[in-house]
Parts: structure tokens; sequence; C-alpha cells
């Protein structure tokens, strides 16, 4: 988008926020159409159970209109409902106690140069031979398996396509700490897909033997 | 010639373009000469893009419904109060 176009939609936001401040119903809706889809997607995979995520779901906009005084514009409308999000998983659920691995376990043990190295391959090849259902079972899992508090930064920086100052003003976290959390979370994704993809290699090759 | 692991840690940077210039020249160089890192590479990029196509779960219109009916209802507690 060109600069003109965000500032007519930040224009535009601005005269909602005023106006669902004073009570029009309207303009709310008009706010949070596009990010109902979004939360949505967003609470399932954030929350433990599709009932849960449909509660937080729900709970994210009747935060909103609660709190609608509240919202100064200091962040774009979408980032305030994200946060707010967020925090609804956090009181759900309390701190999320999970660990992944220090960062250097996730790095392949690769050595210089051009020699064939057993745990990196061209992802290609598995994912041609993979049908769609199978991959998005098992992208969905390795999403899960991340521990929330890196699940979230991730998913926040990834699939809602946040810069990193946003994910880090949205989980509350310094600067430092969502940007090393994104990137742990990216490598333990990588890994989890590799491993599988190691093994459906190796599954395939022994039907053929 | 550098080091793979010391390099493999700003993959990440590097392909989201958030690499200053003088770092994102010495990984691209690394990365000509270096196999094992452009696979790395590549399959971190896969992993967003995953991540970013496969999972979408779609809003059913009962909860839309649901949300509608709630969300008035606050409204109408919030702001009909006078
Ligand atoms: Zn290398």
């Amino acid at each position: 988008m060109n600069h003109y176009g965000a500032f007519i939609i930040q224009t535009n936001e601005k005269k909602l926020v005023e106006g669902a401040k004073q009570g029009d119903f309207a303009a709310f809706n008009r706010l949070i159409e596009n990010y109902r889809p979004r939360i949505f997607g967003l609470a399932v995979k954030l929350a433990k159970n599709r009932e849960d995520a449909e509660d937080v779901f729900q709970e994210t906009f009747l935060k909103a209109i609660d709190n609608i005084q509240k919202f100064r514009g200091e962040s774009s409308f979408g980032t305030w409902l994200y946060t707010i999000c967020v925090n609804v998983i956090r009181n759900k659920y309390g701190r999320s106690t999970g660990e992944l691995l220090p960062l250097e376990e996730y790095l392949p043990r690769a050595e210089h140069g051009d020699g064939e190295h057993a745990e990196l391959f061209d992802w290609d090849d598995p994912l041609s031979k993979l049908t769609k259902d199978e991959l998005k079972q098992k992208i969905n899992q390795s999403i899960m398996q991340l521990p929330l508090k890196y699940r979230t930064p991730f998913l926040l920086r990834y699939t809602e396509e946040m810069s990193v100052a946003d994910v880090a003003r949205t989980t509350g976290l310094t600067l430092a700490a969502a940007k090393s959390r994104i990137l742990r979370a990216r490598l333990a994704m990588r890994q989890s897909l590799n491993d599988y993809f190691l093994g459906e290699r190796g599954k395939k090759n022994n039907v053929r033997l | 010639m550098s080091d793979c692991k010391e390099l493999i840690g700003n993959l990440s940077d590097f392909i989201d373009g958030e690499l200053d210039l003088n770092m994102c020249q010495e990984l691209k160089k690394h990365l000509e000469g270096c196999r094992n890192c452009r696979l790395v590479a590549d399959s971190l990029t896969k992993t967003v893009k995953l991540c970013r196509d496969g999972v979408t779960e779609d809003l059913p219109e009962s909860l839309k419904e649901s949300l509608n009916q709630k969300l008035q209802a606050r409204w109408k507690a919030k702001f009909d109060k006078n």
C-alpha cells in the first residue's frame, strides 16, 4: 500500500473510533469487521480446544466494547484488538510454562560446503508427495506443540504479519525478547517439519524396496 | 570463509530483510558457496510460507451470529443507560 492509501485508512479509522466512542454501533462494527475472521483464526491456534477458542473470540470483542474509551490510538485498532485477545488467553491459561531448547539446538549441524548432509535436503520433493490435508494436519500439530509463549509471538509475526515492534507491544515483551522467541519458534517449527519430511522420505523409499 | 554456525543464526533476519547491509553482503556471499546453508535458508522460508498458506480456519456463520447478538446486548448496556 502506498503512503496515501495508508493515510486514508488511518483517517477513516480515527473517525470510526470517535464514532464508536460516542455510541455509534455501526462504526464499531465497521472497525471490527475485517478482524473477526483473523481473531477467530488466531484464537483457534492459541486456545486448547474449540470451545475455548470460541469463548476467547467472543470475549475479545466484548472486552473491546467495555474498554473502547481507553483506546487512545497509540497503536492501530487492529493491534489493540490482538492485544486484548492475547490477554484473554493469558487470563484463561495463566503464564505459559513451556520452554523451547536453546537456540543452538535448532541449528542444523551443517558442515561447510556442498557435501551431502543427512538432515538437510530440498523440501520440494516431500512437499510434492504429501496431500494438502496431510500437510495441513502436520503444520497444525507442529504449531500446537510450540509452548504458548513462543507460539503467540510466532503467529503474530508470521500469520498476522505484524512487525516485531508490534509483536512486542501486543505481548508485553521487550523487543529483544520478542525477536528471540519468534526466531526460536521458527527454528523449532522448521525442525519439526524437517523431521516429519525426513520420516516421510524414509517411508516412501521403503515402500519402493 | 565464514563459519556456518555463526551465520545460520542470522538467516531468519536475512530472509525477512532485517539484516544490516554489511552482514547481508557477507551472508549472501556465504550462501553462494554453501549448499547446506542454502537448504536451511530455503526451509526457513518455506516454514513461514506453509504456516501462512496452510492453516486458516473459517469463521462459522453461527458463531458470527452469536457474536453479533452478544455485542448488541453489551453495546445497549453500555450506551443506553441514560
Ligand atoms: Zn554454510
